[in-house]
Parts: C-alpha cells; structure tokens; sequence
C-alpha cells in the first residue's frame, strides 16, 4: 500500500495557493517583516512571516482567528484541486490538524472592561482550537473523525504521522492533514517575548532568523494554514496528480526539560531510526534533509547531534534545509508549511539555500546551500521537526514513481 | 485494561508532592498536571515503564484561564483597563506561559517517567486518543490519558496501561466525545 499526497491547500507567507507558495519558493523571497496585523507596540521584536497574497499581507480584524479562517480557505483549495468530496463519503473523510494555541482577541476583551479571567469565555474573544475546528468539520462532513493535536512544533508532525499509520491500517478512507497556526497575537507574542525565544539580532525583520547560522539568537514567529489529502493510491483516480508518498513516520520524547532540546540527540535520533525502520530504509539512502532550523541557540548543535548518530560522518556531506529564516516559525503548522519546502525539492529536485544563512555554526557543520538551489537527484527526504516539551519527529517522504 | 481515574473538586488538595522525583519543576504545574502526575503514579504502583513505552495524552478544550489569571489580578490593581503589552509583559512571570501550553502535561509526565517512546497530544477528542493508542508501534503496552482542568478548578484525569489491541472497536472511536469520557467510570 502507498500512501501518497494528492493535494495541498495553502495559506502561509509564501502566498495564498500551492502554486504561488511554490513560486515564492522559487524566487527565493523572503516573507517575514515588520508586522502588519498587530499592534507591536511595547514589544521588542516586531518582526513575523504574515500570510501574504502576492507579496501583500492579508490583514484581518482582531475579532477573527486567523488560523481556523485561513484554513477553510486552504481546505476550498484542496476540495477544487482534489475533488476529495465527491471522491469520499463522509464517513470515510477524517480531519487531522496540528495546532494548539488557542486565539484571544485580548485587546478586544481589555476594552469591554474589567480584565476578569472568569468572563474569558463568555465574552467571546476566546476562541478555542477543539470547539472552532469541530464546528468547520461538521460544516465540511468530516465523519470519520475531527482530530487536533497540540504537541507544539511537533503538531501537524503528529497530525500527519497519525493520518499515515491509519491509513495504512485501513482505518480511514481519506485524511485531510495539515496544520493551523497563527502567533501573530497578543498572547503568542507575549508568551515567546516572556520566554526570551525571540530572535535578538540587530539586523532588519527579514533577516533577523538565521537557521544554521553562527549568529544565531532566536527565532520569529509567523503563521500559516495547510491541509493536504492523504491517501492510498490505489483510490486515486486516472489524471490526478500525486505530489508525493509518505513512506516512513517515527516520533520520540527527550524527556529532558521543558524548553531545551536534548543536547545529546539521542531521543530525536530514534525518532529519525523509527522512521527510516517504517520505510524499510538504511541511512545512506537519504538524499538531503529539511530540518526544524529554529534559529534558537540550541537547535542547530543538537540536530547535528542527533543526526550524525543516524548517519555518521556521512551528514557533513547530506544537503540540508531549514525555511524557518524565509517565512517564520508557525509552531502547530510548522511541519504542514515546510512539507511545500519538501514538495518543492520533489519536483525540481533541488535544495533550496536556507535564507540568512552565511556563517557555519562551529556546533552544526552541516552542508548549508547558499546562493543557488542547488540541483541533485532527489528520491528520499527526511522531514524533521522538534518541539518545546522535548517532542521529535521525522517523516520520511518519496518522490511519487507510478 | 488498567485504568485510574481521579476528580479533585475546587479546593480539593492534590497530594502528588511525594510522588514527583522533579520537584524543582512543579512551579511550571497546573492542577491538571500534579493530578496526571499523581494518577500514573497510582496506576503504575511502583513498577517503572520500559522507557520505549508509547504515550499519548489529550486535555480538554481549554475552560480555565490559568496563566492570565495571576496577571490580570496584578494588571487590576493598577486600575488601568486598556491593553498594555509592555505592562503585561512586567506583570506576567516567566512560568505563566508554560501553563498554557497544550503539551506541558504530556512533557512533566515524560520527565517523571522517564518516558522517550512515540507519543502524541491531542486536543479534546477520545477518538484521536483511541486512535493513535490503537496505530502504536512495536509491542507490549501504551500508557494512554486524559484530563480535564474545569474552570472552577476542579479537575479529573484518567489513565490507562494496554496493548494496543485493547482500544479496536471502542465506542468512542471516530465520536466527537471528549477523552475523559474513556476513563470515567
């Protein structure tokens, strides 16, 4: 059975369709900037990757959480582009979205009064992630189930990996996977400004994320909405497109504190291991990898780490990838955006520079592309995502061969 | 099946203390969390998981607004009723962040296990739950669980030691429920 990838709807900064990300992808813009939609003042970084059409930021009022609102639209993407409704019943259609922080429109709630946390819900600037997308899945006939994980930056990771082992067990016809995030708010900003994870760089908004990078001192937040459909395909019909298969999923915990990654590597490594296991694959048959490249101070040492226990020597030489510097780090839909970074090297076969990558970290000599994408044959990637609260997870995705 | 299912009420104290190894980390707890870590505890009596032991957690769609509610007191005082990201910033303290993020429980109960295997955390739903407890991978048990911080801090969590095989054909597969209800008794 293959598990292929029929179709991707989109809304992130690198645009507001699959084509125009894979465009943005292209030129290699970079998609993070002072922000638009919010309010920064009183905060010291200002910078984020908004969702853009066409360059532009799509700005909404603080009464709309972005992430739900965006993701119905990638999901009326993905129906045109998929036909997945007419294709599947309802119960056969499950929803798999990786998310987790819920959206508060706190100005607006401040402004009705009294700051009473008693009154939170029933004034409604709350809006919660499980009660919103139950909604949109029974608006969109998503009998089999409605799914949300909130793992962090592993969510849409775990959304994923869960939609592929169940489908492989037959027990769901169809899975719409992705993730939806936006920590383009109040309470995002203040919670990653309280937790010192910003980027510190002088440099301007768009260069102030440097994956891989020496310099690096923290990341930006940004936001996006992705859903794919997931499915065997023996179900795919004559003349539509396959993206891409899904061959190999593994996840692991470090156990280790509740912010830092496991600087060994040990725990990410067997998530890496149980992945390659799933795809009956040795190490040596990875052609590159996309990474989590964060941008913090302590993600770059601990990814070499962990993958230089999976491959050796051998990872100084793997190409490796991290979009994070292009468009921000969109948290719960942080692997659902990067997995068009993965699509984008299946097709073109090439791996993208790591933008405001210039200076090789002394603790992660990894092979960085920079400048041009660099070309290659590429049948195997490895997609690799860590989170706060110590989660990893690898998927191991395979250019589509008919 | 294994299970234990706790409900502490409001007030009701929540004796985990003696069964935390780290207690330096119990400032970063919500009631949920000393009363998941309280409830393996129980369910394990002593006997410690194989560190590959599967573990997957869902709390519920959140109700109690715990890490605004120290600062919101503070910012009340002040008897200025705009929105001061600035002066948020001074009133809330660095822990209060980690108490609103989804997947702290499923972190401090790793930690106090010891637990490095493949896990998920899941928003609300007991089909998701029944559902990546029943994909596991490899053999012998998966500890599942689920909790639910109301918003009169009351609290119940439930947790369960299984095989995989266990949770096929469960009611609650592919039903909008809440995870709790896999474990009330």
């Amino acid at each position: 059975m293959a598990i292929v990838i029929t179709g991707i709807g989109a809304r992130s900064p690198l645009g507001c369709s699959f084509e125009e990300s894979m465009d943005t992808l292209r030129t290699g813009r970079r998609c993070v900037d002072d922000i638009q939609n919010l309010d920064t003042t009183g905060y010291s970084v200002k910078a984020a990757g908004e969702i853009r059409h066409h360059g532009e930021v799509v700005r909404t009022s603080g009464e709309l959480d972005r992430k739900v609102y965006f993701f119905e639209q990638a999901l009326e993407e993905l129906s045109a582009k998929t036909n997945f409704r007419q294709r599947y019943r309802p119960e056969e259609l499950m929803l798999n979205v990786g998310g987790g922080v819920d959206y508060f429109d706190i100005e607006g709630f401040f402004s009705g009064g009294n700051p009473n946390p008693g009154q939170i819900l029933a004034s409604g600037c709350y809006h919660r992630m499980g009660a919103e997308f139950r909604e949109l899945a029974g608006r969109w006939h998503f009998d089999a189930g409605c799914h949300l994980f909130a793992s962090a930056c592993t969510a849409s990771a775990h959304a994923i990996g869960l939609a592929w082992r169940l489908l492989r067990r037959g027990l769901a016809g169809a899975v719409v996977a992705g993730g939806a995030d936006s920590m383009i708010s109040h309470p995002s900003f203040l919670g990653f400004s309280a937790l010192g994870a910003l980027s510190t760089s002088p440099d301007p908004s768009p260069r102030k994320c440097k994956p891989f990078d020496k310099r690096s001192s923290g990341t930006v937040l940004g936001e996006a909405s992705v859903a794919m459909l997931m499915e065997d395909a023996a179900h795919v019909p004559a003349g539509q497109e396959i993206l891409a298969e899904i061959v190999g999923y593994g996840c692991s915990m470090d156990a280790y504190s509740v912010t830092d990654p496991e600087p060994s590597g040990a725990s990410a490594a067997e998530a890496v291991r149980a992945a390659l296991d799933e795809a009956g694959l040795r190490p040596d048959q990875i052609d590159c990898i996309h990474l989590h490249g964060t941008g913090t101070v302590k993600c770059a040492p601990a990814e070499y780490n962990c993958l230089q226990r999976v491959f050796g020597e051998r990872i100084r030489e793997i190409p490796v990838y991290s979009m994070k510097g292009q468009v921000g780090h969109s948290i719960g839909a942080c692997t659902a955006v990067e997995m068009l970074g993965v699509m984008y090297s299946l097709q073109q076969q090439v791996v993208l520079p790591t933008v405001n990558f210039e200076t090789p970290h002394p603790e992660a000599p990894f092979r960085v592309v920079q400048g041009a994408p660099l070309r290659m044959p590429i049948r195997y990637i490895l997609k690799m995502n860590s989170a706060f609260g110590g989660h990893n997870t690898a998927i191991i995705i395979k250019k589509w061969e008919r | 099946m294994k299970t234990v299912y706790l409900h502490f009420p409001p007030d009701g104290q929540i004796p985990a203390l003696p069964c935390i190894r780290k207690r330096k980390l119990v400032k970063y707890y919500t009631r949920e969390t000393l009363a998941a870590v309280l409830a393996v505890s129980q369910l394990l009596d002593g006997e410690p998981l194989p560190a590959s032991t599967p573990f997957y957690y869902a709390s519920a769609d959140c109700e109690n607004f715990v890490c605004f509610r120290e600062v919101f007191e503070k910012y009340k005082e002040t008897g200025v009723s705009a929105f001061d990201a600035e002066r948020y910033l001074a009133f809330a303290p660095p822990t209060s962040h980690f108490k609103s993020m989804r997947n702290m429980v499923s972190c401090f109960v790793s930690i106090e296990n010891d637990l490095h295997g493949d896990n998920n955390v899941i928003v609300d739903s007991a089909s998701a739950l029944l559902y990546a407890a029943l994909t596991a991978p490899g053999q012998g048990n998966v500890l599942v669980g689920a909790g639910f911080l109301h918003a009169d801090d009351s609290v119940e969590v439930g947790f369960a030691l299984a095989e995989p095989a266990e949770f096929a054909g469960h009611p609650l597969l592919g039903s909008s429920r809440p995870a709790i209800d896999i474990f009330k008794p």
